[in-house]
C-alpha cells in the first residue's frame, strides 16, 4: 500500500512537472491534457496551479472582460466537474 | 475499500476549496500590484526557457547524438534557408506593391528608430498568441510597439506589444487565435480572423481575383505587410472565398524581432 502511495505520488508529480514545462515549451494542449488527466484521477491543486501558470505566463495584464483566464476557468471546471466521476476513480477494491 | 488518494473526502475537497480560494485571491493580488505575480511567473518561465534551450544546444554539441546531429544541423539550416528565401520573396513582393500603388495612398512611418529585442520565450506554447521579448521600458518599448520580423522596410508585422515590464515586455501576434483584424488583399478590406500559429483565415467577395503568395496589408498597423495568402478556395455555391493566410517567416525559427514605436 505504501508503495502504491509512493507511485501514485511520484505520477503526481511527474504530472505535475510536465504540465508546467508544457506550458514553457510546447503547445498549449500538453498542459491541458495534463489538467485533465491530473483532474480525472486525483483530487490534485496542482491542475489549480498549472492553470494559474499558464495564464501568468501568457495572458496580458488587463481588464477580466478583456482578457478571460482560460486555462484558470478551465482548472476550476475540471477540479470540481470531475469531483463525482474522481470520487468512483480514487476508491479501489482492496 | 481503500482510499488511494487523499485519505478523507472531505478533508480533499475541502483543500480543494482551500486551493480554489488561494487561486482567487492570487489573481486579486495579481490585479491590486499591477501584474507583480504574472511578472514573477515570467521571470521564471524565461529563465527556465532559455536554459533549456541552451542546454538542447549544449546536448547538439557534445556529439552524444552525433547520427542524429548532422541530419538535425542539416535540416534546422535548410529549414532557415527556405524562411530566409520566403522573408526575402516576400519582402521583395511588398516592395514592389508599396512602390506600385501602396505608397501613394498610406503614409509609411519610415523615420521610426527602433530596437532589435530577442525572443526570450517559446512563440508557439501560448494559448493566446502571446510571446516574451527581451526588451523594455529600460530599452524604450512602450506598449502598443509594432514588433516586425526584420528590419522596417519590407517586413512583416507579427505583433504588437500588449505589456510591457522593466527589461522584458509581452507581445501579442497579429494572427492571434480568435483576434479579427482589418485587412487588405487585392485592394478589398477584409475581416481577418486569427487562427494561431502566424496563420489567419478571412471571406472575400468570390468575384475578386486574389493570387496565392499575394501580400495582406493592415491599415491599423500603418499600411504594413502583416501575412502571405497561402491558399484560396472558391465555392460556386457561396458568395465568398475563404481565403487562409499566414507569415512568410517560420516563428519557430525566429531568434530576434525588431520593435518599433507606432501610435494610431
Amino acid at each position: 500500500m505504501f508503495m502504491s502511495y509512493l507511485s501514485s505520488n511520484n505520477l503526481r508529480a511527474a504530472l505535475f512537472v510536465i504540465g508546467v514545462l508544457g506550458a514553457i515549451f510546447t503547445s498549449p494542449w500538453v498542459p491541458l491534457v495534463v489538467m485533465g488527466l491530473l483532474a480525472l484521477r486525483f483530487r490534485a491543486p496542482e491542475v489549480l496551479a498549472i492553470g494559474v501558470f499558464v495564464d501568468f505566463m501568457w495572458l496580458p495584464f488587463g481588464s477580466i472582460t478583456v482578457a478571460i483566464p482560460l486555462f484558470t476557468l478551465a482548472a476550476i471546471v475540471l477540479v470540481w466537474g470531475l469531483e463525482p466521476l474522481r470520487s468512483k476513480f480514487l476508491f479501489s477494491v482492496k | 475499500m481503500k482510499f488511494s488518494g487523499l485519505r478523507e473526502p472531505v478533508q480533499g475537497r475541502r483543500m480543494l476549496l482551500f486551493a480554489t480560494i488561494v487561486v482567487v485571491l492570487v489573481f486579486g493580488l495579481d490585479m491590486l500590484t499591477g501584474g507583480w505575480m504574472r511578472s514573477i511567473a515570467r521571470g521564471a518561465g524565461s529563465v527556465i526557457w532559455t536554459s533549456g534551450a541552451s542546454i538542447g544546444t549544449t546536448l547538439a554539441g557534445t556529439g552524444l547524438m552525433s547520427s542524429r546531429r548532422a541530419l538535425a544541423r542539416e535540416n534546422q539550416a535548410l529549414r532557415q534557408e527556405v524562411a530566409q528565401l520566403r522573408a526575402q520573396a516576400a519582402s521583395y513582393q511588398v516592395l514592389r506593391q508599396e512602390n506600385d500603388s501602396l505608397r501613394a495612398l498610406v503614409r509609411l512611418a519610415n523615420a521610426a528608430h527602433g530596437i532589435t529585442a530577442p525572443i526570450t520565450s517559446s512563440v508557439l506554447a501560448s494559448p493566446y498568441g502571446t510571446f516574451l521579448i527581451g526588451a523594455g521600458i529600460q530599452n524604450g518599448i512602450k506598449k502598443g510597439g509594432l514588433v516586425l520580423a526584420g528590419e522596417e522596410r519590407g517586413s512583416f508585422v507579427l505583433g504588437q506589444v500588449s505589456e510591457v515590464r522593466a527589461k522584458s515586455a509581452l507581445v501579442t501576434l497579429v494572427f492571434a487565435p480568435n483576434s479579427i483584424i482589418q485587412a487588405t488583399i487585392s485592394g478589398a478590406s477584409v475581416d481577418v480572423e486569427g487562427q494561431g500559429g502566424g496563420n489567419a483565415r478571412a471571406e472575400a467577395p468570390r468575384g475578386l481575383a486574389i493570387a496565392v503568395g499575394e501580400t495582406v496589408f493592415a491599415a491599423q498597423f500603418g499600411g504594413r505587410a502583416v501575412g502571405v495568402v497561402g491558399s484560396v478556395e472558391s465555392d460556386h455555391a457561396r458568395a465568398f472565398q475563404k481565403v487562409y493566410m499566414g507569415l512568410p517567416v517560420s516563428l519557430a525559427a525566429l531568434q530576434y524581432v525588431y520593435v518599433i514605436p507606432f501610435e494610431q
